[in-house]
């Protein structure tokens, strides 16, 4: 309790750091302003029989007068904060909840007393029951409805909620707790950081801060007691650190670790729009993955040369009917149009595993039966089994590929057989259109996932086969380290670096080169800033990921030399451990990048 | 009509804050009423903080039963958004 503690004991101006849990990524050096709010300590008061009536229309009031707040903030955000929309539309809904609004009307009827009392004490019940969960996540989820319960206890007592309310500049504001709804008014009030002495990392607050760009530290215990309004503050949104009175020395350390990073990210948007190759000419591809034709847009944005991986099963999932050719068709002709000349390159439906969905046809029974998904019935062996989707999508997509430069991309393959059964059915449907005198581009170029180690060792054989390979490293790595990254007992064996891992990547490659094809990478490991380096000296064509992270890719890309980059894959390919491989990246890379790739 | 179903749980975290409040605004568009029940307890969809309060976690085997006129094509969206449909490279 923030009364509880005294400042008594804390000589006033002496330097100390408090470490939380760093939310909110950036550098704050202003004043500190410590907010208490007022709890309204919820008495007792007992209501007679005619008075009840009054006590649930004051509790119904404060309810409306909850909902109007709430939906004013609503309406203030940005379209684009779909995060911190979804949080207040959660928020309305528990006003509303049955458990919460009817407990409290029951209550305040049933055992005759004040609508504090009857709220307090419904609130009680719903903490009981979260309290019992063993997701510790879920348990979490009970803040949120200690934010409603907050605000509806402000509007009882009738005081105007404005926790910022006077002067104009805030700097860092550091209080018990905030709710997602605080964060979005501090929004308009100057606030440049927050400190609070609740809270994890997969709170909603933090969720609002990150997408708001305001640095924030949570889980700050005592923060309000220790730090003092009008102390100068450095808050570190990236360690979680929070220095109360800095030292002349670590100011000087921070403004220049804060010009750094301000450099770095000024930096990097030149890198949007310069080529993709090392300083002695070495080039590579670097490509987006996207879900949606809409999320083209951001690769564009960020220099994407092309699309990597289409994720198609979006346009599947997204409706209650299936999607038909010529929507599809269209879609993907789109998609092409807005790329060309650069490549576009379109996985075939790859469900199953982690990815259902209850309107494909079988999936539902498939999925109640299987036991073990990620080795059953997916991605391609699902699209075999069902011809007339797969068909239906291989029509879409040759149709469209008259529009731009297609690249078609078949998940999971396992063997020479399911690859050769595939290309069957992809030249029937050729012959298909052909009869139908339908175009298509004859030159579109086939190529297949290399995600199941048993695609690595026969690489050399596929090879022959296709016109190029992309490296899956998610399900690579999953299912030659036999790993379940959803299973929090064994997730953090998950190792991209592992040697294993990274000698597969390697013949992988060799047996690509040998044949003169081209070879990808599009998982989650190639926008990994420090992987990169290594994937790009180990001698991949093309690297795929989330447009934000290609600027800095190329950023690492264009400081390197090649002969540089192959060492340095070397070095990293004769270690015998993960760990030693972490190790040696920590040296190098800060050393050869100029940047502290911990923190950013 | 009542309708009921048996499926195992498949949204990446769980029956969390979002698939939970997605729940409960299905449940007021449809003329019926949705129930989920776990080995332990049971819980009317009609509440956000019922639904939480059951902790269902991924994997988790759950029994979903839909009560009234539009049974069927309720229990259908709520089972997809249940069964979820994530993705991954």
């Amino acid at each position: 309790m923030p009364e509880k503690c005294s400042r008594q004991q804390i000589v006033l101006g002496e330097s100390r750091t408090l470490y939380g849990i760093g939310v909110s990524p950036g550098i704050v050096m202003a004043t500190a302003r410590v907010l208490r709010r007022q709890t309204s300590s919820a008495a007792w008061r007992k209501v007679s029989r005619d008075q009840q009536k009054g006590e649930v229309q004051r509790f119904m009031a404060a309810v409306a007068r909850a909902e109007q707040e709430l939906t004013e903030l609503r309406g203030h955000i940005a379209g684009d904060l779909g995060d911190a929309l979804s949080i207040i539309d959660s928020h309305l809904l528990i006003l509303k909840d049955r458990m919460f609004l009817d407990r409290t009307v029951e209550i305040i009827r049933s055992q005759s007393i004040n609508a504090e009392w009857a709220l307090a004490t419904a609130l009680g019940r719903i903490k009981k029951k979260f309290d019992a969960m063993d997701d510790a996540y879920i348990r979490q989820r009970f803040q949120d409805v200690k934010y409603v319960a907050d605000r509806l206890f402000g509007a009882l007592s009738g005081r105007a909620e404005d926790l910022l309310a006077g002067d104009g500049d805030h700097g860092v504001v550091i209080g018990h707790d905030f709710s997602p709804e605080d964060i979005l008014a501090m929004q308009d009030c100057n606030v440049q950081g927050f400190v609070t002495e609740e809270g994890g990392i997969t709170s909603h607050t933090a969720i609002v801060a990150r997408s708001l760009g305001i640095p924030a530290i949570v889980g700050l215990k005592d923060a309000t007691c220790i730090c003092g309004t009008g102390d100068g503050v450095i808050l570190d949104g990236f360690s979680g650190r929070l220095h109360i009175n800095p030292t002349a020395d670590q100011v000087q350390q921070y403004q220049e670790y804060d010009r750094q990073h301000r450099c770095y990210t000024r930096e990097l948007v030149a890198y949007t729009r310069l080529s993709s190759e090392t300083l002695d000419g070495y080039r590579v591809r670097l490509s987006g993955n996207i879900e949606m034709v809409s999320e083209a847009d951001s690769v564009r944005q960020y220099g994407g040369e092309g699309i990597g991986l289409f994720r198609s099963e979006f346009d599947f999932f997204a409706k209650q009917e299936l999607p038909d050719e010529k929507s599809l068709t269209a879609a993907y002709g789109h998609l092409l149009e807005l790329f060309a000349p650069a490549t576009v390159t379109i996985r075939t439906l790859d469900v199953g595993g982690d990815k259902f969905s209850a309107r494909l046809p079988g999936n539902a029974f498939h999925l109640d039966l299987e036991r073990n998904p990620a080795l059953g019935l997916r991605s391609i062996r699902y699209s075999l089994r069902e011809r007339s989707l797969f068909t239906m999508q291989l029509r879409a997509l040759l149709r469209a590929s008259v529009r731009g430069r297609l690249r078609i991309l078949f998940p999971m393959i396992s063997s020479l057989a399911e690859l050769r059964q595939a290309k069957k059915i992809l030249a029937g449907v050729r012959h298909e259109l052909a009869k139908e005198h339908i175009p298509y581009d004859p030159h579109v170029e086939i190529g297949i996932m290399v995600e199941v180690p048993s695609a690595v060792m026969l690489a050399d054989i596929l090879a022959g086969e296709v016109d190029f390979f992309s490296i899956g490293t998610n399900d690579l790595i999953q299912y030659s380290l036999a790993i379940d990254r959803g299973n929090q007992y064994v997730a953090h064996m998950y190792e991209p670096l592992h040697p294993a891992v990274l000698r597969m990547i390697r013949q992988t490659v060799e047996a690509a080169h040998a044949q003169g094809i081209e070879i990808a990478m599009c998982g989650e490991m190639a926008g990994d800033v420090a992987c990169a380096p290594v994937l790009l000296g180990l001698g991949l064509d093309e690297l795929s990921m989330r447009a934000s992270a290609i600027p800095h890719v190329r950023r690492l890309l264009r400081m390197s030399r090649y002969r540089q980059l192959v060492k340095l894959a070397d070095d990293v390919l004769a270690c015998s451990e993960a760990v030693e491989v972490r190790n040696y990246l920590t040296r190098y890379l800060p050393s050869h990048y100029e940047v502290d790739f911990i923190r950013s | 009509m009542n309708r009921e179903r048996e499926i195992t749980v498949g949204v990446h975290c769980g029956v969390h804050g979002r698939v939970a409040a997605e729940l409960a605004r299905l449940v007021r568009t449809k003329k019926a009423g949705l129930e989920i029940i776990t080995p332990e307890r049971s819980a009317d969809c009609g509440s956000i903080l019922e639904i939480l309060a059951l902790g269902i976690s991924r994997g988790s085997r759950i029994r979903v039963r839909a009560n009234g006129p539009d049974a069927g094509s309720l229990l259908e969206q709520a089972c997809s958004l249940l069964i979820g449909t994530g993705a991954g490279a």
